[in-house]
C-alpha cells in the first residue's frame, strides 16, 4: 500500500480529513440519545469521507485520513478516553473497508461494506468500553448496536452512491 | 463510474450475518440469566473503575461513591437501582432507569461505572462470557 504524494491526492486528501472532522462535529449535535438509552449510538457519517478516500485516492492515504480525523477530534471535542473509543472504532472499520476491497470485492456495493463498517465500529467501541469499565457487562448492548448498525451503515450507503457520482465526476475535471 | 444504487448479493449475505450475530448473542444473554429460582437473594454490583461493591437489593439505600469521576450517585429503592444523579454528558445511566432482575446493567463510560443485578452465588451471565 503505498500512499500517493501526488499534489493532486494530498490536497485532496487535507479536504476528505477536514470534511471528516466537520462530519464527526456535526453528527455530534443529533441528539441520537434522546431516542434511545443505547451508549456509543452514532450515524457514522465520519466514515463517509474515509470511504470517499479509501475508494478514489488510495487505501494508504485513506488510512491516514482515519487516523488523522480521530486524533484531531478527539484533541480538540473530546477526551482522552473518547480517543481510544474513537480509535478502536476507526481501526475496526478500516478493517472492515480492507476486507471488503481485497477479499468481497465485486460482490458487495457500498451498502453492503457500510454495514460492515458500521458494524465493526460498534464491535471495537463496546470492546474498547468493555475493557475501560474492566467489565464484560457492557457487550450486553451489542445485538442492538448490531441491528441499528444495520440501518446507519444502509444509510450511510445509499449517501456514499449520491455522494461518490459527484465525486468522480469532480475528481477526474479537467480544467 | 456512474453508479445506480444496485443491492449485490454480498451485501444480503452481511445483512444476514450481522442479524444472525445478533441473535445469537442475544440467545446466549436469555439461557445465561434464566436459570434461576424466584427466592435467591439478588445483589446490585456497582463497579467503578474496575472496583466492585455489592449490594444487598433489598435494603435501601444511596451510594455517593467518592473520588471517582463526575460523581454518580446510585440509590437502592424498593428491590430497584437506579442512577439519580451524574455529572456525565448524555446522561444515558438516568435514561437508563430502573433494574431489578440479573443480567440487567447500567452503564455510564465517562463515569466508568455498571450497576448489574446477580443472584448469590455469582454464577450468572458472566461465566458464560467468560468461557
Amino acid at each position: 500500500m503505498k500512499i500517493s504524494l501526488r499534489a493532486k491526492n494530498v490536497s485532496l486528501s487535507a479536504m476528505m480529513l477536514t470534511v471528516a472532522m466537520l462530519l464527526s462535529y456535526i453528527e455530534s449535535m443529533i441528539p441520537l440519545t434522546t431516542f434511545t438509552s443505547i451508549p456509543g449510538l452514532k450515524l457514522g457519517l465520519a466514515n463517509l469521507a474515509v470511504m470517499l478516500a479509501f475508494y478514489f485516492i488510495g487505501p494508504a492515504n485513506s488510512a491516514v485520513i482515519s487516523l488523522a480525523r480521530v486524533m484531531l477530534s478527539s484533541i480538540l471535542f473530546g477526551s482522552i478516553s473518547a480517543f481510544w473509543f474513537s480509535l478502536a472504532g476507526a481501526v475496526m472499520a478500516y478493517s472492515a473497508l480492507l476486507f471488503s476491497k481485497y477479499i468481497l470485492r465485486e460482490s458487495v456495493s457500498y451498502i453492503g461494506v457500510s454495514m460492515l463498517c458500521a458494524a465493526c465500529h460498534n464491535l471495537g467501541q463496546i470492546a474498547a468500553a468493555a475493557l475501560l469499565l474492566n467489565d464484560k457487562a457492557i457487550f450486553i448492548y451489542l445485538p442492538y448496536l448490531l441491528i441499528l448498525s444495520l440501518f446507519t451503515g444502509a444509510l450511510t450507503g445509499m449517501l456514499m452512491f449520491l455522494i461518490s457520482n459527484i465525486f468522480y465526476r469532480l475528481y477526474n475535471e479537467k480544467n | 463510474m456512474v453508479e445506480k444504487i444496485i443491492i449485490k448479493k454480498g451485501d444480503i449475505i452481511i445483512a444476514v450475518i450481522i442479524i444472525a450475530l445478533a441473535i445469537i448473542i442475544s440467545i446466549l444473554y436469555i439461557i445465561g440469566s434464566n436459570d434461576l429460582p424466584d427466592d435467591k437473594k439478588l445483589y446490585a454490583v456497582v463497579t467503578i473503575s474496575g472496583k466492585s461493591n455489592r449490594f444487598a437489593l433489598s435494603k435501601d439505600i444511596v451510594y455517593k461513591p467518592e473520588h471517582t469521576p463526575l460523581n454518580p450517585v446510585i440509590v437502592i429503592k424498593d428491590g430497584f437501582v437506579f442512577v439519580e444523579s451524574s455529572n456525565c454528558r448524555d446522561k444515558i445511566c438516568i435514561k437508563t432507569g430502573k433494574i431489578s432482575k440479573p443480567g440487567q446493567i447500567i452503564v455510564c463510560v465517562p463515569a466508568r461505572l455498571t450497576v448489574k443485578i446477580i443472584t448469590e452465588d455469582v454464577s450468572g451471565y458472566e461465566d458464560f462470557i467468560a468461557g
